[in-house]
């Protein structure tokens, strides 16, 4: 007689997954490698032509998320599909362990063969990648952050397939809706700026799906007989499969209704040739309206025929850095910022030069064999792998660099860069009371720079105290301290009308954030100082705020009334009072929004209660249910229909009422069900 | 009173609004080889998944070895040896991987009553189980069940589709392996001579419902067949009175014979009224009886049903 322990019982369910799953794994693998393989040589030959930055080929790895995401939701599958009903479950389950144990075993074999099929061709292209002289770039183990959070994404659409396998439920039904919830965490994951967050976002799916389908495979498929933990992750998983549905539904909706393609209509600010501050409402280019900056027509404008047109020579030296944390996982720029651009018609040499911020360095690769050429720093150019002096601190402009030469913007110096001449040159020291906190060039064409020469290539330079317009030689054109009224500016742009008379200054000073206004701020700040000559503020305008929500219509709110949840319009609204840019509704729009939105709720509420009292559910069935339903609306009805087991409805022999087929007795009339009726040829002999 | 391993109240499921298994009560005594009948479709396979916890019933209880049947720990597992129709195994193991495989889970495994099966069914270890011949499946199939040692052995149509030789060797190794220690066999089958050859209990399932649960002999004893004979060419009346346990009723030229469960004096003066010269009664053939509870009952049955040709052929002659 053998003795088996337990570990011997997992390793022999183990085993037998391994060897049973494998081929799944190697077609995956092999698929994963191919598709890796295809993108790779293309991300690597653009960028060996030079013809793109790493950012955006990040596309060789769109693979990842689809592999992972394929392979994931196979293995998921092929695990339980074959044999989760009749007698192949009979011949899995009927064994001397617990199915936990069971799913234990199976998860753990799905991970690993999950693991070999998606993260190995992955892990062996970044290993690649990180040797020396492979590509034209610098590069540091956290840019495969993205791949990380693809791949631990894909774990979720493994347990997603798990539960859609073995979840009993009607295929054409809501049986695939548990596949919503692993899209859900990728919309998440791939939209969080941080790693940890995208990496909990993942984690906590697996942890979610991962229960929905430890508890479904327990269950044998079931959800009445699951623990209360396991519903509810079920039910999580259904409902993030609604939601994700729901999006699709609106988005599809708002399609066919509205057009939301990026408005063409659109509303700005704009300094005129000949110097003039005005709103301009255009549709894509052309002008429809141009007044002042209280709303006033502005006749003289009536006849110029485009935005474009009314701005002809303004030189505008915007902002590039938004004040935001440069730190998105998914993005390359936390590691290094290219210097060289992008866009083949700038594209003069065959070195890529990247600003590396782990070094403070200048790095430059040479494009065709990814041979490190140098590094850059404040004392100019050094060749090979000799590490010059460093830059002094974090790079404090790490977006923008569209131009051939650029400025590099530290909190005690800017410098200018000529990257064909691997020359830096320092242009700028502020004050030791002061920090540097914009540097901008305008962008100009050869016929500008023909027509104005040096003038057209003046560099805005803005520290915490003042504002400072000079040319390339240093000459000052301006060189003022920031208004009073612009104190807490967050972003800062310089224009001159070359043409207007006197060559104003226009600067204009912003508290938003990006495009959005400043949180917390209920009316943003953005007001522009138009400067003489001489430094003087000749006139002083308050933008008023033109932004995204100006444009609500009618038709959106009654859409999203009919369509999105009283849970959604109230976490909206919460959450728009808590960011500062809650704005209220016409009275109308907001009664009929309101009006469409709980009649909704409400009518959802009393359609489960409904349902829920005709399967007899009980107390806290119907509590629980009513609000969901009432919270979630329709997409909680569809969630109660998918989650729960409906047994069949039989009329009750004795007071002739449907009652359900589970109870003992009649819920109506307490009647117990009958035996079934005797023939006479009945033998019972129990004894 | 004896032991039962077996025991189910108003056991019910429910396949969406068709009831599969309809209240039935059973008990299986320890010991038994309990046969377990009923055409297909009648409710055993699912009533043999419920008692093994892979289905939940709709409604009523099941116990096994004296646990709720959806509660059974994985010891009460190792406890019930499990062979289902279609003698599920993993394809690509061979025979011998099946063996060791399948012993990692059961502490009781007995390699030599494994070996012993593996031989009688001459099976090569070698072999995949995926290019064994049905027979052979099920011999392998029974040597995993019977290794670890049941208490109770639960048996789904094992000699379904296996010809006469396999079909002796399966019930052969059955039977050796497990009298001897007093063990519990419960099977479903279609095959009528091996139910009478082997089972000492049976139990018979009518489209969901339980019909009979008894010990052998006093399902012989209550099922009786009647012959009832009219003189002459008389034809037998084309009407039968409502006869209670009637199973079965055939009619031919001056005789009526009739398959009747749980007989009494009732019957008889019943019978009488249907004014024969003589009534004989004797107990059915096992057969007989259990076609008459498989088949339609009684006056739905197709020689009752055209009268007129009986009374066409009673006039030629």
């Amino acid at each position: 007689m053998l003795s088996s322990p337990p570990v011997g019982i997992f390793k022999a369910v183990l085993w037998k997954e391994l060897r049973e799953n494998l081929k799944w794994a190697v077609a995956g693998f092999i698929a994963m490698s191919a598709g890796l393989a295809y993108k790779f040589s293309f991300f690597v030959q653009q960028l060996r032509g030079g013809n793109t930055s790493y950012e955006g080929y990040a596309g060789a790895f769109e693979v990842t998320i689809l592999g992972a995401a394929l392979i994931g939701l196979s293995l998921g599958l092929a695990q339980t599909v074959f044999e989760n009903r009749g007698d192949k479950w009979g011949f899995l389950a009927h064994r001397p362990l617990s199915r936990s144990t069971l799913f234990w075993g199976k998860a753990v074999a799905g991970t690993a063969l999950y693991v070999a099929a998606a993260v190995i061709p992955v892990a062996l292209a970044l290993l690649w990648m990180s040797g020396p002289a492979r590509l034209p770039i610098p590069f540091d183990w956290r840019l495969a952050l993205p791949n990380v959070a693809d791949l631990l994404c894909g774990l979720v659409f493994y347990f997603a397939g798990f539960l859609t396998g073995m979840r009993e439920a009607r295929w054409y039904a809501s049986r695939a809706l548990g596949i919503g919830a692993p899209f859900v965490c990728f919309f998440m994951e791939s939209d969080f700026a941080r790693f940890w967050q995208a990496a909990a976002v993942c984690l906590a799916g697996v942890l979610v799906v991962g229960t929905a389908a430890w508890s479904t495979f327990v269950a044998g498929g079931q959800y009445r007989v699951q623990s209360r933990i396991g519903r509810a992750a079920v039910g999580i998983s259904m409902g993030l499969g609604v939601a994700a549905i729901a999006v699709l539904a609106i988005g599809a909706l708002m399609g066919f209704f509205l057009d939301l393609s990026f408005p063409s209509r659109s509303t700005q600010y704009a300094v005129t040739t000949d110097g003039a501050v005005v709103k301009t409402v255009t549709n894509n280019d052309e002008i429809i309206e141009v007044t002042d900056v209280a709303g006033r027509p502005l006749d003289q404008y009536r006849s110029v025929p485009s935005r474009s047109a009314l701005s002809v020579d303004v030189l505008s030296a915007e902002s590039t850095s938004f004040r935001m944390p440069f730190d998105n996982y998914r993005s390359s720029r936390k590691v290094f910022t290219r210097l060289t651009p992008s866009r083949p018609d700038y594209f003069r040499g065959t070195v890529s030069w990247y600003y590396v911020h782990r070094l403070n360095l200048i790095e430059g690769y040479e494009n065709e064999s990814g041979r490190l050429v140098g590094r850059m720093g404040p004392d100019g150019f050094a060749p090979g792998n000799a590490l010059p002096r460093a830059f002094e601190g974090p790079l404090r402009n790490p977006e923008g660099y569209g131009q051939p030469q650029a400025l590099l913007m530290f909190e005690k110096a800017a410098y200018r860069l000529d990257l064909d001449q691997r020359e830096v040159a320092k242009v700028f020291v502020p004050a030791s009371d002061e920090v540097l906190r914009e540097v901008s060039v305008p962008g100009y064409d050869g016929a500008t720079l023909a027509t104005y020469g040096e003038m057209a290539r003046f560099e805005l330079i803005a520290t915490s105290k003042r504002a400072v317009i000079q040319l390339r030689d240093g000459t000052k054109l301006l060189d003022v301290p920031h208004p009073v009224e612009a104190k807490e500016w967050s972003e800062i742009t310089a224009y001159r009308p070359m043409r207007a008379p006197g060559m104003p200054t226009f600067l204009r000073y912003s508290g938003y954030r990006s495009f959005e206004p400043t949180p917390g701020r209920r009316v943003p700040f953005d007001q522009i100082f138009r400067f003489n000559g001489e430094g003087s503020i000749t006139q002083n305008l308050y933008l008023p705020f033109v932004g995204f929500r100006a444009n609500t219509g009618a038709r959106e709110i009654v859409i999203l009334s009919l369509t999105a949840p009283v849970g959604a319009h109230v976490l909206v609204e919460v959450v728009a009072r808590i960011r500062g840019y809650y704005e209220a509704l016409p009275g109308t729009l907001m009664a009929i929004r309101w009006t469409v939105v709980l009649f909704i709720a409400f009518a959802s509420a009393a359609a489960a209660l409904s349902v829920g009292a005709k399967y007899n559910f009980s107390r806290n069935q119907l509590l629980t249910w009513g609000a969901i339903t009432f919270v979630l609306g329709p997409g909680g009805l569809l969630i109660m229909l998918a989650v729960l087991d409906w047994p069949a409805l039989e009329a009750c022999p004795v007071c002739g009422r449907k009652r359900v087929v589970t109870a003992e007795h009649c819920e109506h009339c307490q009647a117990p069900f009958a035996a079934p009726p005797m023939d006479g040829t009945e033998i019972y002999d129990l004894n | 009173m004896t032991e039962t391993v077996i025991e189910t109240r108003g056991l019910t499921r429910y396949f969406g609004n068709r009831k599969a298994v309809d209240g039935m009560t059973l008990v299986v005594p320890r010991g038994s080889v309990f046969a377990f009948l009923g055409r297909n479709g009648s409710g055993k396979t699912t009533t043999i998944r419920m008692l093994l916890g892979l289905l939940e019933p709709t409604r009523g209880s099941a116990s096994v070895l004296g646990v709720d049947s959806q509660r059974l720990s994985p010891e009460m597992r190792a406890r019930i040896g499990y062979m289902s129709e279609s003698h599920t195994l993993y394809n690509w193991l061979t025979v011998r991987q099946c063996g060791e495989y399948q012993s990692r889970f059961y502490p009781r495994w007995n390699e030599k009553i494994f070996q012993a099966v593996v031989g009688h069914f001459q099976l090569d270890p070698r072999t995949k189980a995926g290019s064994l011949s049905r027979g052979e499946r099920a011999g392998l199939s029974l040597a995993i069940t019977l290794a670890p040692e049941p208490e109770l052995l639960i048996l789904d149509d094992p000699a379904l589709g296996l010809d006469p030789v396999a079909r002796r060797s399966l019930l052969e190794s059955m039977i050796y392996v497990t009298r001897g220690a007093d063990r519990t066999i419960f099977f479903s089958s279609h095959l009528l001579e091996d139910v009478e050859r082997v089972a000492d209990h049976l139990a018979i399932l009518d489209r969901s419902v339980l019909r009979a649960c008894c010990p052998m002999e006093s399902f012989r004893a209550h099922v009786q067949q009647f012959l009832l004979r009219y003189a002459g060419n008389t034809v037998p009346p084309a009407q039968l009175p409502s006869i209670r346990g009637l199973l079965h009723a055939r009619r031919s030229m001056g005789e009526l014979r009739l398959t009747i469960a749980g007989a009494n004096s009732d019957t008889h003066q019943l019978l009488r009224t249907l004014a024969p010269t003589s009534i004989e009664e004797a107990p059915a053939r096992f057969e007989e009886a259990l076609v008459g509870y498989l088949g339609n009952r009684g006056e739905r049955g197709f020689f009752l049903e055209d009268t007129t040709l009986l009374e066409t052929a009673g006039a030629r002659s």
